[in-house]
This record gives C-alpha cells, sequence and structure tokens, in this order.
C-alpha cells in the first residue's frame, strides 16, 4: 500500500485535510452515511427525477392516439413504438485545474414491443457532443456516437427470456441504469466503470421466480462479438461470459452477486462482485464491491458504498465513501468522499451539485466541484 | 347544569366516535381486486406487487397478464399502493424511471372504478382494482383488500 503522503501536491488544503484524518476517513464517511440512514422517515418520493403519469400532448390519429409524457416518451398510437432519451451537461472544476462545461450525453431511446412476447430496444448516445474549458477552448475533440444498446428480447415464460444483441453488462447496480437523470451524482465510482466493459455484443438468458416475499432474478451471458462503439480508445474484450443472481426483498432491500470472466489477448481475467440497495421511505442505501484478478498487473478491485435522502420533493442529500486499489505500482490505492446535493425545478430535470474529496490525485477520481443538470424525456 | 355539560361532552364525544367510524374512503370500505370471469383465481398480495410491478408478466397457463392502474393520486389508487406496496410505494416513482430505461412502463391506467370495471369484464387477461362497492357479477373477485372484516381470498 502506498503512502498518501508520497502523492501529496504541495498547497492542497483538502489533501491536507485527508493527511490529518488518516485512518479516520472511513469512520468518517461511514458517520456521515449513518446520520443520512437515521434521519427520520418521510413520506416522499425517492429518485432523483420525479415524472407523472398524465400526458402533456395528447392527439388521436388514425394509429391511435399519440401521446407524449415527460420521462415516458412518445408512445406513437397502438403501434408499440414509444420513443424518448436524457441528456446531461456537466461542469467539472478539480483542484489546481481549469472549469470545464461539457454536454457529456445525449441519448435516445426507442422500445418497440409488436407483440406481447417481443420487444426491441434501442439506445444511441452521443457522448462529449461539446466542451468549453475557462480558457475559452471550444470544441468536440472527444465526441463519438454509441450503439448503447441494440436488442431484441423473446419471452417465453417469466421464468425463460432471451435476448440477443448489444446489451449492458449487468455487473452491479449502477451500469445497469447509468442514466445520469436517475443517479444521485454527477460523478460515477470508479468501481462502476473501471473493471468492465460497459455493454456486450452476444446473448444472454434471463428471468425471474417468486418465491415468498422475495423476487430471485438471474442472467447467464455470452459476448461473441465487438459492440458498435464510437470511441477510438474502447477496446472491448475478445470474449466474455457472465452470469448475475439477484435477489428483492419485499421489505425494499435487494442483494446482487455478479460474476465476469472475459478474455484480452488470451489472457482470462475474472471478476466477481457483491451488491446491494436498501430503501426505507425518503432513505436509499447503496454499494458495490468488485474484483478483478487477472495475470500480472490486471488485478484490482474496490467497493463504494452510498446513501442519498430525499429531503423534500424537489431536494436531496448524498453522500457516498468510496475505496479503489488498482493494483498498480504507478496508480496506487485511492479513497474518495463525495457529499453533494441536488434540486429539482420541474419534475423531469434535476440539478446536481458535489464536491469529491480524495486524498490523491487521480485522473479516475478528480477532487473537486462537480455539476450537472439533467434530464429524462 | 353539572350534568348538562356531562351529556353535551358526552354527545359531543360520541359525534367524534361516529364521525371517526364512519367510512370515508375507498380504504374505509376495502378494496376488491377484479378479474375476467373465465379467470376464476385466488391471488396473494404478493402475486399483485409482481403484476402491477409488471416482475411477472403471464398467468399461469402462459397468456399475458394486463395489469389495470387506476388514475394517480386517486383514494382508490393510494388505498392500493398502500395496501399492496406499504412502505415501498415511496419508491415506486424510481423503479419506473428505470424500467424506462429498459423501455418497460408502468400499467396502463383507466380513471374510474366504472372503466376499470367495463375493462376487465372484457378482457380475459385484464386485472384491476375498484372500490368494494362498486364490484358487480360480471368480475370475478381474486382477492378482498383493506376492510379487516373482509379481507382474505
Amino acid at each position: 500500500m502506498a503512502s498518501p503522503q508520497s502523492l501529496q501536491t504541495p498547497g492542497r488544503p483538502v489533501e491536507t485535510l485527508f493527511q490529518g484524518l488518516g485512518g479516520r476517513t472511513l469512520a468518517l464517511a461511514l458517520a456521515a452515511i449513518c446520520v443520512f440512514v437515521a434521519v427520520p422517515v418521510a413520506a416522499e418520493p425517492l429518485s432523483p427525477v420525479q415524472l407523472g403519469e398524465a400526458p402533456i400532448f395528447e392527439r388521436p390519429s388514425a394509429i391511435g392516439d399519440i401521446t407524449y409524457t415527460p420521462g415516458r416518451g412518445l408512445r406513437v398510437g397502438n403501434t408499440g413504438l414509444t420513443i424518448g432519451g436524457f441528456a446531461n451537461l456537466a461542469v467539472g472544476w478539480p483542484e489546481g485545474e481549469p472549469w470545464e462545461l461539457e454536454f457529456d450525453s445525449f441519448s435516445l431511446l426507442a422500445a418497440y414491443d409488436p407483440l406481447p412476447r417481443l420487444h426491441y430496444f434501442f439506445e444511441l448516445n452521443y457522448k462529449d457532443a461539446f466542451e468549453v474549458n475557462d480558457r475559452g477552448d471550444a470544441g468536440s475533440p472527444d465526441d463519438s456516437l454509441t450503439v448503447e444498446r441494440l436488442y431484441a428480447d423473446v419471452a417465453f415464460s417469466d421464468h425463460l427470456n432471451v435476448r440477443t444483441g448489444i446489451f449492458l453488462t449487468p455487473v452491479g447496480r449502477w451500469n445497469v441504469i447509468h442514466a445520469p437523470p436517475l443517479q444521485w451524482t454527477t460523478e460515477q465510482p470508479v468501481v462502476t466503470e473501471l473493471p468492465f466493459d460497459p455493454n456486450l455484443s452476444g446473448v444472454m438468458v434471463f428471468g425471474s421466480f417468486f418465491p415468498e416475499g422475495g423476487l430471485v432474478t438471474y442472467s447467464v451471458y455470452d459476448q461473441f462479438a465487438d459492440p458498435i462503439e464510437g470511441d477510438p480508445e474502447f477496446e472491448p474484450a475478445d470474449h466474455s461470459v457472465g452470469a448475475r443472481l439477484e435477489y428483492d426483498d419485499d421489505a425494499g432491500w435487494s442483494v446482487g452477486a455478479s460474476y465476469l470472466a472475459a478474455r484480452r489477448d488470451n489472457d482470462w481475467r475474472h471478476l466477481g462482485g457483491l451488491d446491494l440497495l436498501w430503501n426505507l421511505g425518503p432513505v436509499e442505501l447503496m454499494g458495490e464491491f468488485a474484483i478483478e484478478d487477472g495475470q500480472g498487473d490486471a488485478s484490482q478491485w474496490g467497493v463504494y458504498l452510498q446513501s442519498a435522502y430525499q429531503l423534500t420533493n424537489r431536494t436531496y442529500l448524498v453522500g457516498r465513501f468510496e475505496h479503489y486499489d488498482f493494483q498498480d505500482p504507478e496508480e496506487p490505492e485511492v479513497n474518495t468522499i463525495t457529499l453533494g446535493l441536488g434540486f429539482r425545478p420541474i419534475p423531469a430535470v434535476v440539478l446536481k451539485a458535489e464536491y469529491l474529496i480524495a486524498d490523491r490525485r487521480s485522473e479516475e477520481a478528480e477532487a473537486g466541484f462537480h455539476a450537472s443538470i439533467a434530464t429524462l424525456f | 347544569m353539572v350534568q348538562s355539560i356531562r351529556s353535551r361532552a358526552s354527545l359531543a364525544a360520541l359525534a367524534v366516535m361516529l364521525a371517526w367510524a364512519t367510512p370515508t374512503s375507498a380504504e374505509d370500505h376495502g378494496l376488491v381486486v377484479i378479474t375476467h370471469p373465465s379467470r376464476a383465481t385466488s391471488l396473494s398480495a404478493g402475486d399483485l406487487r409482481r403484476f402491477f410491478m409488471k416482475q411477472r408478466r403471464f398467468w399461469s397457463d402462459g397468456s399475458p397478464v394486463i395489469a389495470v392502474n387506476q388514475t394517480a393520486a386517486t383514494p382508490v389508487r393510494t388505498a392500493f399502493e398502500r395496501l399492496v406496496f406499504g412502505h415501498d410505494a415511496a419508491s415506486l416513482p424510481a423503479y419506473w424511471n428505470q424500467r424506462y430505461f429498459e423501455g418497460l412502463f408502468p400499467p396502463i391506467t383507466l380513471d374510474s372504478d366504472e372503466a376499470v370495471l367495463r375493462y376487465v369484464a372484457t378482457k380475459a387477461n385484464a386485472i384491476g382494482y375498484i372500490d368494494t362497492r362498486s364490484v358487480d357479477g360480471s368480475v370475478h373477485v381474486a382477492l378482498r383488500l383493506g376492510a379487516p372484516e373482509i379481507a382474505g381470498p
């Protein structure tokens, strides 16, 4: 374990704070999370965005009523086609760095349900469409167009469904609901993006079982083709196989376990993960742990614990502690605490602001101020 | 004088008790979960939870389930969510936001007991809920919710 002191950058007050706290970092984070959890329960909806069911646009047509509901999309009559999406504009002001404003994602979603047992889904994401910083540099140097998802589901029964195409990798919880309007914070935990590919091309078998008082879902998948990815830096695994098992209890808590084996250059890497989610009134507690064991310097592991508290119908607080160990001499472990708040000016839009404290400088977890505005449409 | 005051106090207390005991909402009377007469089955609250969250999408014979909600924030809908989902009712918006991200949508909604009754009476795979006072012989009552004296399959 590398000493955080050896990585200190002189004049960085936050790191000085961390150094002073030393081994108490974890205790501080847990205390902050416990404060959120201990706050009395109020009956407020628990979601960054809050959406209604009533359409704001409705027009009769030859193919049925065409309706639009914010956050539920445009329903094209009785065709079974629904079109929607989300967008996110983010500002990052890392410590000692210039600020940067970025239109970081614009996604279109399309769902088509021609038959009760057949479901098509498509997500097209335009990433990093535009950015500007405090030096006046503006442009689209890193923009890319990516097919995040493109699949067909065939439901044989509740217990047996088959998905074919490009789908999100079912490891943990964050990756499969990664849309910014659905997340409490602007920044993503390192453990939810580093150890595995966000999406896969292949086939997945999944289903549900219904024990008394709960729900068990499973998925088993095989990746045998490359995703349609516009980012030239993205290098998908040559071959992946994986599985996930999740139990959701009617009392409001859920636990999951994930496994993924991925081959790159004839080197198989194995990832195991555990995750939990607990809802109690206005409090949500979420955590994920993942460890990837491979050859050479491929091993890495991380864990985060996050708590969100819905203060009112329009505002929430969020706190998160994360530890990530890259198992790399050039990239030692990092501990971060994120404290933030969110405000919903209108139901389908959320404004987020947070400060990320890190015990060392890391490209993967940039200490400093982060904010965003996200909408689901 | 004192006796008169006591009598008035007793009458007032009785009035309050009667007002408290008088059913004023759907939950006071209870709800009935209804299906088409051809689907004469009994259900549990857990089954309802799965149907209305679209986690369970098929009847035991393999037919697709059509769950029918009532309009949001109406007394019947509020009572149904409280009785079936309890504290979890607060997390339903987040649940459906996440399902929307997968292209899955909440159950269809109808705006009255009468509309739900008519719909379920004519759709073999539909399931809905209405105030107990609105039910008639055109549907099968699969479960009673709410009022203790009539609860149970």
